[in-house]
């Protein structure tokens, strides 16, 4: 009878021990980078960490926000000559290094182009030949398709450095986890369907990583039936027409991640794939604007079908 | 005597543990829902079972926010885009956004996935 009383008292704390991993998260909203991030965060100083993440992309914002004149990045623009922190420099330098590693399909000065389209104020427009020309002169600092991941590896620092047992951060579309889930399971990530408004696939990521996509959908406007999008191709000064809907890019590294995404959607699948070949520190999916899905190997891709990429 | 004591004291445990499955496996199956965040504060949560219509207002505009049919849409607004309402009606998948407004509809979470990247 005693036994059987001890059979039952380790069922019942087995129970409540498998509860914990139903504990629910601290959750915050942060409107910031012209988007909405989604803060998830378990852990004893879960509270404070989401605090602190919140003010570091505020800050980061505010420096690095090309639409706004006072930034810092507003000031380089203006070819003011300030004195830049080592941090900011290295940004720099990352950003130009990541552009030289993508042939320039990822290229971190294309604000006049962008502003030729009126995908900064937000007055659409279709440029002419000459304006895109004259833009595409124009070199102006704009880190939009890289900020996001950044602050990713900026959050993931700060976790790093906080009591807290596992993190997913949802940064206007950049997913970024840290840590391992309570359960011990992979995360698993959707992959935003770019024709409708549920998810095409599931990746499965173990441990910190971020996966970042970049789409035809996320902002654009139409004209005469015909959609223009907001990833410019540096060639063209248009948007870039590849033949891809979206890209989603699976990397340790949010910067990386983030301008690898944007690139590999300019390059297309037969350039991107060859990237990829000669890379080992990212994995990638494709999908084309006739919704075929592509996976590199290394992609714990699932629910969808797909062809595989070989090395 | 000293054996009832043990039948009962076991079917009490059993009652317990059976009660505390159940309830666990209920609470991961809960119904539903929309939440409702402004400005960063959730207002309310929802359920999608439950037609109704409800006017969300912040410091920066206002929009209707519409539960029909098991599925939720912005179906009025004032912000200058209109991005949130071009959704439509929606029962999940990534949540719908006003930017301008600060308004944010969350579905309850997919037990299937813990983020969407997009």
């Amino acid at each position: 009878m005693k036994r059987l009383l001890c059979l039952l008292a380790v069922w019942g704390l087995i129970l409540g021990l498998a509860g914990c991993k139903n504990t629910k998260p601290v959750q915050k909203t942060v409107f910031a980078m012209d988007t909405v991030m989604d803060l998830q965060i378990w852990g004893a100083d879960a509270e404070a960490a989401a605090e602190r993440i919140a003010s570091l992309l505020t800050d980061l914002d505010r420096t690095w926000s090309a639409a706004k004149e006072e930034s810092l990045i507003g000031q380089l623009n203006r070819g003011k000559d300030i004195a830049l922190t080592e941090e900011q420099s290295q940004l720099l330098t990352r950003v130009q290094q990541l552009s030289e590693h993508t042939s320039g399909a990822f290229d971190p000065q294309m604000l006049s182009v962008s502003r030729a389209w009126g995908f900064y104020e937000k007055e659409y427009r279709i440029p002419t030949e000459e304006e895109i020309s004259l833009a595409l002169s124009d070199p102006k600092w704009d880190l939009g398709a890289a900020l996001k991941g950044y602050a990713g590896d900026r959050a993931v620092a700060l976790l790093e450095n906080s009591n807290v047992d596992c993190a997913i951060l949802n940064l206007g579309g950049n997913i970024q986890t840290y840590g391992q889930k309570a359960d011990k399971t992979p995360w698993q990530i959707g992959i935003q369907n770019p024709g409708g408004s549920d998810y095409v696939g599931i990746l499965s990521v173990v441990g910190t990583c971020a996966v970042v996509t970049s789409g035809d959908y996320q902002r654009y406007f139409e004209k005469d039936g015909i959609r223009y999008h907001h990833i410019m191709d540096p060639e063209t000064g248009c948007p870039a027409d590849s033949g891809l809907a979206s890209v989603t890019v699976i990397c340790r590294n949010g910067l990386t991640a983030d301008a690898l995404s944007t690139a590999l959607f300019v390059m297309g699948l037969e350039k991107g794939t060859e990237l990829w070949r000669q890379s080992n520190d990212f994995e990638a999916v494709f999908i084309t604007t006739e919704g075929e899905i592509y996976a590199t190997a290394g992609a714990a891709l699932s629910g969808c079908e797909y062809e595989v990429i070989d090395r | 005597m000293k054996t009832k004591f043990w039948i009962i004291l076991t079917a009490c445990i059993v009652a317990v543990c059976l009660g505390l499955t159940l309830w666990l496996y209920r609470s991961g199956e809960a119904a539903k829902t929309v939440t409702v965040i402004s400005e960063g504060e959730v207002l309310y949560t929802l359920p999608l079972s439950v037609d109704q219509t409800i006017a969300v207002t912040s410091k920066r505009g206002t929009n209707t926010v519409t539960v029909k049919d098991g599925k939720v849409a912005v179906t009025q607004a004032d912000c200058p885009d209109g991005h949130c309402m071009a959704r439509g009606f929606c029962d999940r998948g990534a949540q719908i956004v006003c930017l301008p407004n600060r308004l944010v509809l969350q579905f309850s979470s997919d037990p299937a996935i813990d983020g969407i990247s997009q």
